[in-house]
């Protein structure tokens, strides 16, 4: 069951909220439950102190009067919750939501001035939340978790294509189907930790053995299979015919 | 510069030696040639390197190293200086010439420091015009902005669908405001002069684009003509892409926070761009002759160990992003 956080400063907003949270949870038959409606930042960090749960959260962004806003709530509560779902419920119709999600992965802001839209987008996420949870849990897809400065970012490993090192010290970028990026880190560890799915075909380059389409001997590259080229050296020769034979 | 501070170090310990001679096989002498050796000159070196760090030298030199055109006559008189000590060891023959040398150092470095003072607070004056006429431009446009909205709501006021003209009056009021407000918190007068030229050209064309500064933003590491042709390139490509096409919509963040500033580019996608080109030289989606936007990018970061480049296509989007590392 998915426990459902409340942090809203007004007391008229927050009753209003959980009365019409329990009422869409008992209607839709979701496996949720209100367990904590709160005004306090602080009351809310220490209950989730002892969870280890995924978690839903509904947090005001201004919280007047208390010692942290909605963002840095939401970012202490991402220590404690990585993957739980993060909804931000404003007065404010210009809320920097890109920012928002961008830092704290959140999942939507719902504007509260108008209560039938409030009601509305509150059902609305409740929805979202339980079709993502039913698909996570048949899904068994495997990540590759890479940390670039503060943001932390988890690529299907099906996606990536190959690792290359950018000929700067400990830089390494990563090239994936529709992304690409530059992070810190070493092509000896990504080669023992990503074995056998990826191959060290060159000493600068590790390419996920699936997508090796053929070899070209001639001019000693792998051509994957949307057409990119890296080069291999002499002596993985052998082992990247067997594998293309294979 | 080093070289002038450094004899001016050892000249300045060599005072302590001035018409001495020691004999070094007699013990209280060789130490007293020991302590000037290990003590006195260090110590010596160590002044002249506190005078710079206090007297706020570097800064200075920073700044006219940033400047784009880096003054020649500064360059030739650093770099002639062994040939003045040369010259001088030529031309001054009498016994007096170790206060002359003395000297050389120190109207040299008295020279240089008026010299960077001088194109210092040239640069810093050029620096404070430039964020007047950045706010300048900002004034105008809000004005500007402030008309439009009074035209078109005086407009309007004559049409019978009062209730839509008041939702539309107030989104349209409500978008310049969002972005007069977000623009505030760029604090780096560079970027907000490039900001305030390339919102104005998008909003000419009618593309729509929203800004995001959710705290303010007062500067970074990566150098300013850098980072503006960086943003430069990718505003201009992310405008290509949804110009003339419906329901386009550019989206920038800025974001600075524990310690890195992050640009966040992201345009409706329209072109099936071939993902893997790129950023390749001559790849390009608009026609023969482009394609040097993001090759130039690509070169222009690879100088910086502390940015960090991310590209993808995301959920109908294409997002460039920059990372800075300020910390």
């Amino acid at each position: 069951m998915l426990p459902v956080y409340i942090c809203e400063d007004e007391e008229k907003i927050r009753n209003a909220e959980r009365a019409w949270l329990e009422k869409q949870i008992l209607i839709e038959g979701l496996d949720m439950e209100i367990a904590l409606c709160t005004g306090s930042p602080e009351e809310l960090l220490e209950y989730l102190s002892g969870q280890q749960k995924q978690g839903i959260y509904f947090l005001d962004v201004e919280l007047k009067g208390a010692s942290m806003d909605g963002f840095r709530l939401g970012q202490e509560i991402r220590k404690k919750d990585a993957r739980g779902f993060l909804v931000y419920v404003t007065a404010f119709q210009d809320l920097a939501f890109e920012t928002f999600r961008y830092h704290l992965e959140a999942l939507d802001y719902i504007c509260k001035k108008n209560p039938e839209k409030m009601y509305a987008g509150l059902s609305h996420c409740l929805k979202v939340i339980a079709e993502r949870v039913s698909r996570e849990q048949g899904e068994q897809q495997e990540y590759f978790t890479v940390r670039t400065l503060d943001v932390v970012r988890h690529i299907p490993l099906e996606e990536i294509l190959y690792f290359a090192t950018a000929g700067r010290t400990h830089r390494i970028e990563l090239h994936a189907r529709r992304e690409r990026l530059d992070f810190i880190g070493s092509i000896q560890e990504l080669e023992k930790k990503l074995a056998p799915k990826f191959v060290r075909v060159h000493r600068a380059y590790l390419v996920r053995g699936d997508e090796i389409d053929r070899v070209n001997l001639k001019t000693r590259e792998v051509i994957l299979k949307n057409g990119e080229r890296c080069p291999f050296s002499r002596n993985m020769k052998q082992r990247l015919l067997d594998s293309v034979g294979s | 510069m080093i070289e002038i501070l450094g004899s001016y170090g050892d000249l300045l310990s060599e005072l302590y030696l001035y018409g001495r001679i020691f004999d070094l096989r007699v013990a209280s002498e060789l130490r007293q040639y020991l302590f000037w050796m290990f003590g006195i000159r260090p110590g010596c070196l160590l002044l002249c390197g506190l005078v710079i760090v206090k007297s706020g030298m570097g800064k200075i030199y920073r700044q006219w190293l940033e400047q784009e055109k880096i003054h020649r006559g500064i360059l030739v008189l650093l770099g002639l200086y062994p040939v003045y000590c040369e010259a001088i060891d030529h031309v001054v023959k009498d016994p007096g010439k170790n206060r002359a040398y003395l000297l050389l150092p120190l109207i040299l470095l008295l020279v240089i420091h008026m010299i960077f003072v001088y194109v210092g607070r040239d640069c810093q004056q050029k620096q404070y015009i430039l964020a007047q006429e950045a706010n300048l431009r900002q004034q105008t446009i809000y004005i500007e902005k402030m008309e439009q909205i009074q035209a078109e709501g005086d407009m309007k006021a004559v049409q019978s669908f009062i209730r839509e003209m008041t939702e539309d009056f107030d989104r349209q009021a409500g978008d310049q405001i969002r972005l007069l407000n977000q623009l505030a918190n760029v604090h780096m007068a560079e970027i907000k002069g490039l900001l305030l030229e390339k919102l104005a050209l998008m909003q000419k064309e009618d593309i729509y684009c929203e800004l995001e500064v959710l705290r303010p933003f007062e500067g970074t590491r990566m150098r300013s003509t850098d980072l503006c042709r960086c943003l430069g390139i990718l505003m201009d490509n992310a405008a290509d892409e949804v110009r003339g096409k419906e329901n386009a919509k550019i989206h920038l963040m800025i974001s600075s926070q524990d310690g890195c500033t992050t640009f966040r580019i992201k345009n409706t996608l329209y072109n099936t761009a071939d993902f893997q080109k790129i950023g390749t030289a001559g790849y390009t989606t608009k026609g023969e002759g482009r394609g040097i936007g993001l090759e130039s990018y690509r070169k222009l970061l690879e100088k910086y160990d502390f940015v960090f480049p991310f590209t993808a296509v995301q959920d109908g989007y294409f997002v460039q992003e920059l990372k800075i590392q300020e910390v």
